[in-house]
């Protein structure tokens, strides 16, 4: 296996229950990362697209609108991944790569026009950034709201960055069931 | 039924004609090493997709990574062989919105393993006559190396024209004999 092979193996777990609040902050300042998320379609075959993101604890927040194919995507399959990569950040291992986290999750579209005002508060009472686009009366706001289900992080295990951070457990959410 | 937005038209697909012509520098973004990063995604036996940060060399439209049987993503593509590329270029740019954004390009395409070793020497040749770098393993017997070669069916990229406008190619666009730098 060798040498290439131990430096990527992931971290121990109480490791990476060590550096879970670090990833969460980091996928969570939208103005330092660029989000990306994964769908599917019809026939299985992925596709991922730049998105905004608003983090909400561990569960990921979208907005679309019903004519979207990443909407279609989601109401047939929930599977969902968002990747956030670092922008501007330092580099990290032999590949050069900014820092980055993966998550695969489970989406619903929340549809109800309150509970997605509701969101747009929250997010302007976190952010500043409340509804985009408030003028726009033509489009139906669709809130994609994803609850992770594996986490998986490079850059940030100190003095070997290769290595993945994987996080499983998402204490907050098991509370909320 | 959902109006068609403003919202929703700038961020329609170019026209065929207008990504045609925009190709060239599409795959010379995904083939600079130096100017992006790479992810690959694959399929757990149940369904479930992961994304781990790869080495990526790009020769035409076929992407390649080196692994070993070990790996995760080697069993992941033997028993299912659709994967995606994920390219994100490393200087980020502003449009409308007030988020940084990063050129991208999506690439989805069919995997298949090679493991002959003359295979493996061809194109660690190939890689090293075009980017400089050879086998950096050469002699480590520990080293059991295989290639994942990719197939792209469908590509899907932003910032390659004005504003928030995604190119697409498909299938015939991303063959071999497609027009490219």
């Amino acid at each position: 296996m060798g040498e290439t092979y131990e430096s990527e193996r992931e971290v121990p777990g109480a490791d990476a229950a060590a550096l879970s609040e670090q990833i969460r902050e980091f996928i969570a300042d939208w103005s330092g990362n660029r989000a990306f998320l994964m769908t599917r379609r019809r026939d299985g075959r992925e596709i991922m697209r730049p998105v905004g993101s608003f983090l909400e604890g561990w569960t990921a927040n979208t907005i679309t609108q019903d004519l979207h194919l990443k909407t279609g995507h989601v109401r047939r399959d929930p599977i969902v991944g968002y990747l956030w990569v670092e922008v501007d950040g330092e580099r990290y291992g032999r590949l050069d790569f900014p820092r980055n986290v993966w998550m695969q999750g489970v989406a619903e579209l929340v549809e109800d026009p309150t509970e997605v005002a509701a969101f747009f508060e929250r997010r302007a009472s976190a952010t500043g950034r409340g509804d985009a686009h408030p003028q726009d009366e033509g489009y139906r706001r669709i809130l994609i709201r994803t609850r992770p289900q594996y986490v998986r992080a490079e850059g940030f295990y100190p003095g070997e960055p290769m290595r993945a951070v994987i996080l499983r457990e998402f204490p907050e959410l098991a509370a909320a069931r | 039924m959902a109006n068609v937005t403003e919202l929703y038209e700038r961020e329609r697909e170019v026209s065929a004609e207008a990504g045609a012509e925009h190709a060239a520098a599409i795959q010379r973004f995904i083939a600079d090493a130096s100017a992006r990063c790479a992810y690959l995604v694959t399929s757990r036996r149940d369904g479930r997709p992961v994304s781990r940060p790869v080495a990526a060399f790009v020769d035409g439209w076929r992407i390649h990574t080196v692994t070993q049987a070990v790996h995760v993503k080697t069993q992941h593509v033997r028993h299912h062989p659709t994967v995606g590329y994920l390219f994100v270029g490393l200087e980020p740019y502003t449009t409308i919105s007030p988020a940084p954004h990063l050129q991208n390009v999506w690439v989805e395409g069919h995997a298949e393993l090679v493991e002959e070793r003359g295979e493996l020497d061809a194109f660690y040749a190939r890689r090293e006559q075009v980017s400089g770098r050879g086998d950096p393993h050469a002699g480590d017997e520990a080293w059991q190396p295989l290639l994942i070669r990719v197939t792209p069916r469908y590509l899907r990229a932003e910032g390659f024209v004005e504003g928030l406008h995604p190119v697409v190619l498909r299938d015939g666009e991303l063959s071999e004999d497609a027009p490219r730098s």
